[in-house]
């Protein structure tokens, strides 16, 4: 897993909360945590994108470079999307057979997901702050 | 949750007897920047606890049907972003 400095806090949380709660419940937590940001993000980058589209008027190649920037956006989120739909399969999975190997593909999804949600706020952060 | 400033005080006096403030302003950190610096240390001090008490909060916790579902239709919305 690549931890970036700004979502090392959201890791060492799940790191500790593994080791004292119950894993189906942490694990859920994570999703909701990521899925909640996720959202947040997108829905804060349609607001960026109205109003960047308005002042764009009728400026083709600004135009061309704020749709191919929202692209890149629209992506990530369904990258996310499509992350937090295996996990939880894989966390309902778990929690139907509690077997170690349902526990290991569960861990290993969970590393795509925090490299999914770490990915798209720091894109937006981007496209945001530029 | 309301302010409690005795509270407060109280705990800055805690933080503030393990902090020479006098040698912070010897090595050259303005006096203005010592209450920052407070509360640094505050919020430093403070996290092995918040982290503790939020794991609790989430021990208490397991999803439900109805969880599940929310999440799903935040997952919905991140699958169509446009309708985020």
């Amino acid at each position: 897993m690549k931890f970036t400095p700004k979502f090392l806090p959201l890791a060492a949380l799940l790191t500790l909360l593994t080791g004292c709660a119950s894993f189906n419940a942490t694990v859920f937590n994570t999703e909701k945590t990521a899925a909640d940001t996720s959202v947040a993000a997108v829905h804060a980058y349609n607001q960026l994108y109205a109003i960047e589209v308005q002042d764009a008027g009728t400026n083709a190649a600004k135009l061309a470079q704020i749709n191919s920037e929202r692209d890149q956006v629209y992506d990530a989120s369904r990258r996310i999307g499509a992350s937090l739909k295996l996990v939880e399969a894989l966390r309902l999975a778990y929690v139907t057979n509690s077997a170690d190997t349902n526990r290991l593909a569960l861990q290993s999804g969970l590393s795509g997901l925090s490299q999914n949600s770490s990915n798209i706020t720091a894109l937006i952060h981007v496209f945001i702050t530029k | 949750m309301a302010f409690d400033q005795l509270k407060f005080d109280a705990v800055k006096a805690q933080i503030d007897a393990g902090i020479d403030t006098a040698a912070l302003v010897a090595e050259g950190i303005a006096p203005q920047y010592i209450p920052l610096i407070v509360l640094g240390q505050a919020v430093a001090k403070a996290l092995p606890d918040l982290y503790a008490d939020v794991a609790k909060l989430i021990e208490q916790t397991e999803p439900t049907e109805a969880d599940s579902a929310a999440l799903a239709l935040k997952i919905a919305a991140l699958e169509h972003p446009e309708t985020a």
